[in-house]
């Protein structure tokens, strides 16, 4: 595994269930930018993503003998980094109690909105998003949960959810206003 | 439906999903180090926050009990009671030199007077002194008391006579109901100034 070519999948996986440190590497590199997106919409920052993506490799790597070969290997992982961020976004909720109703994030600059607006913007954006509107945004909107489940996954109730969430669209419609028309869904 | 009503967030889904990120090089460094020490590292400002959480949590519950014991110490009941105490009636502190002049008896003494035997029986050692006999108690004569006057004399009460009841003096088991005229509403009366404006 240490001849530098490209390997598929199903190797590095035999290579990171023996232990194989540069199959572990490869395996971080080819699908680091794709798992990113995960802890990325639900956290503050790149760092505190990277951190958490960590953390979900650590886990993939200790239960890569768990996979199956019923499902794709990205989904599986995919899974992984969603729980290890929910593990961590409930850890928070528990210990931290960040929740703050009115929100006193800055605005971002209009420059920034002005420009053509980018996935990495998108992100930005959502990031900025207070914690309790950011979870349940990309809940909801990004991964397609219903009001019930975010609730159940909280711990919150179901009016609250979506009080939230109806948060979360003002604030992000207020932002991306330049760039998003409400209206036609196209952006500008 | 949603869509419809939010279209823009279809687009943001979209670009969201689809976006893949650059490889940062430092991700996999912090990868290496959690990968040899075997430990992952929580959130910093989270345990930040539970410590000094849990510190703030224990001063304040020293704070309070430290509160509850000087309020009890001085509580006003007890101020109440030492202004209120008698003279030459303080309680012993345990610090006062005992009298010199007592007799305290020796523990070889004390001991020798026990018994060995304690299941038998000990006859008192002490005798009962015979006491001698009262003096018989002086009566005095008491004069009769004085002739009731007649004025306190009252008069025999008049016998009365046992007859028996006629027949038509007993009360019935059960009385009949009273007939009572049926009372009828004057609703005329009762509601004037409803009829008036019917």
């Amino acid at each position: 595994m240490s001849n530098g070519k490209p390997h598929t999948d199903e190797a590095l996986r035999e290579a990171c269930l023996a232990g194989d440190r540069k199959a572990q590497q490869q395996l971080y590199q080819r699908y680091f930018g794709k798992l990113l997106g995960i802890p990325m919409r639900y956290t503050r920052d790149r760092a505190e993503a990277t951190a958490l993506l960590n953390q979900a490799f650590l886990a993939i790597f200790c239960s890569l003998e768990n996979y199956r070969e019923s499902g794709s290997f990205m989904g599986w992982m995919s899974t992984i980094t969603f729980r290890v961020t929910m593990d961590h976004l409930r850890f928070e909720q528990r210990y931290r109690e960040r929740i703050s109703l009115e929100t006193a994030e800055p605005r971002p600059q209009r420059n920034q909105v002005e420009a053509e607006l980018a996935a990495e913007d998108i992100f930005r954006y959502i990031q900025k998003l207070p914690d309790h509107m950011r979870v349940v945004f990309s809940l909801h909107v990004v991964d397609g949960y219903k009001h019930e489940e975010i609730a159940n996954m909280l711990g919150i109730t179901v009016s609250n959810s979506k009080w939230r969430l109806s948060k979360a669209r003002e604030t992000l419609q207020s932002w991306l206003g330049g760039l998003y028309n409400p209206q036609s869904g196209k952006s500008a | 439906m949603k869509e419809q009503q939010y279209p823009w967030e279809a687009d943001l889904r979209r670009q969201v999903e689809q976006h893949e990120f650059d490889y940062d090089p430092g991700g996999w460094a912090a990868m290496e180090e959690i990968l040899d020490g075997g430990s992952v590292p929580v959130s910093t400002e989270a345990v930040a926050t539970l410590h000094s959480s849990w510190l703030k949590w224990t001063l304040l519950a020293l704070l309070g009990t430290a509160l509850i014991i000087l309020l009890l110490l001085r509580s006003p009941q007890k101020e109440q009671s030492e202004n209120l105490q008698i003279p030459g009636t303080e309680q012993p502190s345990g610090q006062e030199e005992l009298p010199q002049d007592v007799p305290v008896p020796a523990i070889s003494a004390v001991k020798e007077a026990e018994p060995e035997d304690h299941q038998s029986f000990v006859r008192p050692s002490r005798k009962i002194e015979v006491l001698a006999p009262l003096p018989p108690p002086s009566f005095k004569e008491v004069k009769p008391l004085p002739a009731r006057s007649d004025a306190y004399q009252t008069s025999p009460l008049p016998t009365i006579e046992w007859t028996l009841l006629s027949d038509s003096l007993r009360t019935q088991d059960v009385l009949p109901e009273p007939q009572l005229p049926r009372r009828k509403r004057n609703r005329k009366k009762l509601f004037p100034d409803v009829l008036d404006q019917q």
